[in-house]
């Protein structure tokens, strides 16, 4: 065995590496289709957990929010948006969407200026209705 | 020798280790069907071929476009429904995991289980197989008759096998004529009149059935050119972009790198021909396929699964580098395989960069690392290194597989929830145009789901079909008793054929203007719901009284 034999291939695999980690650390919440690895379920949203798809896209992130509702970030294909499921009317904008005791809003578009699509829109605040009626019961 | 290295040892010579790899993917493959995660249409149309053929053995049997072998084989599950038709499907893939081991074996390599894991775990044969597309039974197929003839010895039934390939998947075609062309005269007895077995008898009995000496060129497997003015292929850019291309070889096998070949040094074990032959045959597909959506030939598109026949070239292949790895290379070997390893991770940076998961990077650190450890002299660790890569392949690398029915149908959830939501819609015939509906759709609250069959359909279906001897006519009252739901035919699905409450759920779709022209079905419709992709409309209670000018109701 030489330096030869071993070196390069070891150095490139330490750069593919390295590259990995930062490329998927620099990317912004939910803008790459990566799965992050802890994935609790939300009781809130009938178990939904990171990684699961909605409608093709998928969960990246769910995060409490301050209001005591759940901030769920889904992405595809590079693109990412957020919503967010708080408890009616502890915000004081009208909800583009609600149930009997949750309000959907929606925003944080990635990358910026990008327009989000209304047929997923629509298709994932309907799922996210639906989850939180299961829990509900 | 130590117990790890006993197990490892166990793990990738043992015959029986390609049994227990072939039963966890069936049974992955079960619940996978079970939980529809690749409902496909393409797969949904092996299901009816096959369930065509048990009503209308002869009139099937003598539709190329039928993928005959393969219908005849699933026939009787087919006939027992769609859950019955999976389960042997991935069966059939999975039997092919342990003859490609065998084929490996056969081939004297040193690890030829790790041939079997590399089929097993590759993202695309699993979705291919829990799909029940046929790319997965062609690739089965060829395996079947390689294993015959290579690992038992027996050419003329191998190749009789090999003859079936091209009216399973008219892409694998060239698979047999390489294998012919590149094995050793001693390897080739009784395979010319094995290859030529099928395609003869079959051309010969159709003659007959057809009443026609040219009934195979009259009525071709498929289209030979896109229908004309065809809305779908004016759309659709021919070209793959780096991104995909990455996706797509990750999908194949995320250590298709090692499917590169190396220069061999003298004293490192020879590879035989036959395994040569399945290597060049990858690379002219590859090259072929990426380039014939430019051409627009036989209605190929950039659909992975077209791909999914270079899945054992690359096994085998990844089976022998990974063993041959150790200390001393030549310098031929070293600079190949580093090129390789250049590119691939130029590659997959670029990929990176452009924002895409950084998979393909992760995978190229993980064979790098297997080269720099093997050629360090450890090439135990350096196979669990891959192996590790390959059991991750079906979780980490299946973005590319392009048969998720959450990517490939996410108008699927919508639609659901959209009828979920609002009981008027309940209990109502429903027409549409997606033809996955009626499978994801219960019986209760909906109504029957009736599927528009589009303008490009109903031509390839009577382009294929012989009317003569009525072929056609059986054909056509076989899609009768079920076509992605109840089949409206263009010629019956008018404003005045349909129910007054059907609930029509179209999705955004360039063929539809072909079948529900605008200035005939927009004064009857109104809409219920829209979005970007999706439409729900209603007949109205009083056409007349409907402006002229109602847009948005039909594409």
């Amino acid at each position: 065995m030489t330096l030869r034999d071993t070196l390069p291939a070891a150095m490139i695999a330490a750069a593919c590496a390295v590259a990995t980690v930062v490329l998927a650390a620099r990317a912004p919440d939910g803008a790459t289709t990566r799965r992050e690895p802890a994935a609790t379920p939300a009781p809130l949203l009938d178990g939904l957990r990171v990684g699961d798809r909605i409608a093709g896209w998928t969960v990246t992130g769910i995060d409490p929010t301050r209001d005591g509702g759940l901030d769920v970030t889904v992405a595809r294909d590079g693109m990412a948006f957020a919503l967010a499921v708080v408890p009616l009317g502890v915000r004081p904008e009208p909800p583009p969407f609600a149930g009997d005791t949750h309000a959907i809003y929606y925003g944080h578009a990635r990358p910026p200026g990008t327009q989000i699509p209304a047929g997923a829109l629509r298709a994932i605040t309907a799922d996210l209705l639906r989850r939180l009626d299961r829990a509900a019961r | 020798m130590s117990a790890a290295r006993r197990r490892i040892a166990a793990a990738v010579h043992h015959p029986r280790a390609p049994w227990i790899l072939a039963t966890v993917f069936a049974a992955a493959g079960v619940v996978d069907v079970l939980r529809d995660r690749h409902l496909h249409d393409e797969g949904r149309l092996t299901h009816l071929f096959a369930r065509m053929t048990w009503e209308h053995p002869l009139e099937l049997f003598f539709l190329q476009k039928s993928r005959p072998p393969i219908s005849a084989l699933y026939a009787p599950f087919a006939a027992a429904g769609p859950l019955a038709f999976g389960v042997a499907h991935v069966v059939v893939a999975a039997i092919a995991i342990v003859l490609l081991a065998g084929i490996a074996r056969a081939f004297d390599h040193r690890w030829p289980n790790l041939a079997a894991l590399v089929l097993a775990a590759s993202p695309l044969y699993f979705a291919s197989a829990a799909a029940g597309v046929s790319n997965s039974d062609g690739v089965a197929v060829a395996i079947l008759g390689a294993w015959l003839w290579f690992a038992r010895d027996r050419p003329f039934l191998g190749a009789v096998v090999l003859g079936l390939v091209p009216w399973i998947r008219a892409e694998l075609a060239p698979l047999p004529l390489a294998l012919l062309l590149v094995c050793p005269a001693a390897q080739r007895r009784g395979v010319i009149p094995g290859l030529l077995a099928f395609p003869i008898l079959y051309a010969l009995l159709g003659m007959l059935v057809h009443g026609d000496a040219l009934w195979w060129a009259h009525y071709p497997p498929s289209l030979p050119e896109p229908m004309a003015d065809h809305p779908l292929w004016a759309r659709q850019d021919p070209r793959i972009g780096a991104a995909a291309l990455s996706a797509t070889l990750l999908a194949l096998s995320p250590a298709w790198l090692f499917a590169i070949p190396l220069p061999t040094a003298p004293s490192e074990r020879g590879i035989p021909r036959a395994q040569w032959a399945w290597l060049a045959f990858a690379a002219f597909e590859i090259g072929v396929l990426l380039a014939m959506p430019r051409w627009r030939a036989f209605n190929f598109d950039l659909s992975p699964r077209y791909l999914l026949g270079v899945v054992p070239a690359f096994a085998l292949f990844v089976s022998s580098r990974t063993a041959a790895l150790a200390p001393g290379p030549g310098l031929r070997t070293w600079i190949v395989e580093h090129a390789a390893l250049l590119g691939a991770a130029a590659l997959a940076l670029h990929v990176a960069l452009g924002g895409v998961d950084p998979a393909a990077l992760a995978a190229t650190a993980i064979l790098a690392t297997a080269i720099a450890i093997g050629r360090a002299g450890f090439g135990a660790a350096a196979g669990v290194a891959v192996a590790a890569l390959l059991c991750a392949g079906p979780w980490g690398f299946a973005d590319g597989t392009g048969l998720s029915t959450e990517r490939t149908s996410p108008e699927l959830q919508e639609i659901r929830a959209r009828l979920d939501e609002d009981p008027r819609l309940h209990h109502r015939p429903i027409f549409t145009n997606a033809p996955l509906l009626s499978a994801v759709l219960p019986a209760e609250p909906f109504g029957p789901v009736h599927y528009i069959v589009q303008a490009d359909q109903l031509h390839e279906i009577v382009t294929l079909t012989n009317p003569a001897w009525g072929q056609r006519a059986a054909v056509l009252e076989s899609l009768g008793r079920g076509f992605y739901g109840i089949p409206a035919f263009a010629d019956t699905f008018t404003p005045e054929g349909i129910p007054a409450d059907a609930v029509l759920v179209l999705v955004d779709d360039p063929r539809l203007g072909l079948v529900m022209p605008s200035e005939a079905w927009d004064p009857i419709l109104r809409v219920h719901t829209a979005s970007a992709t999706l439409r729900i409309l209603e007949r109205r209670t009083d056409p007349r009284a409907a402006p002229q000018s109602a847009s948005g109701a039909t594409p």
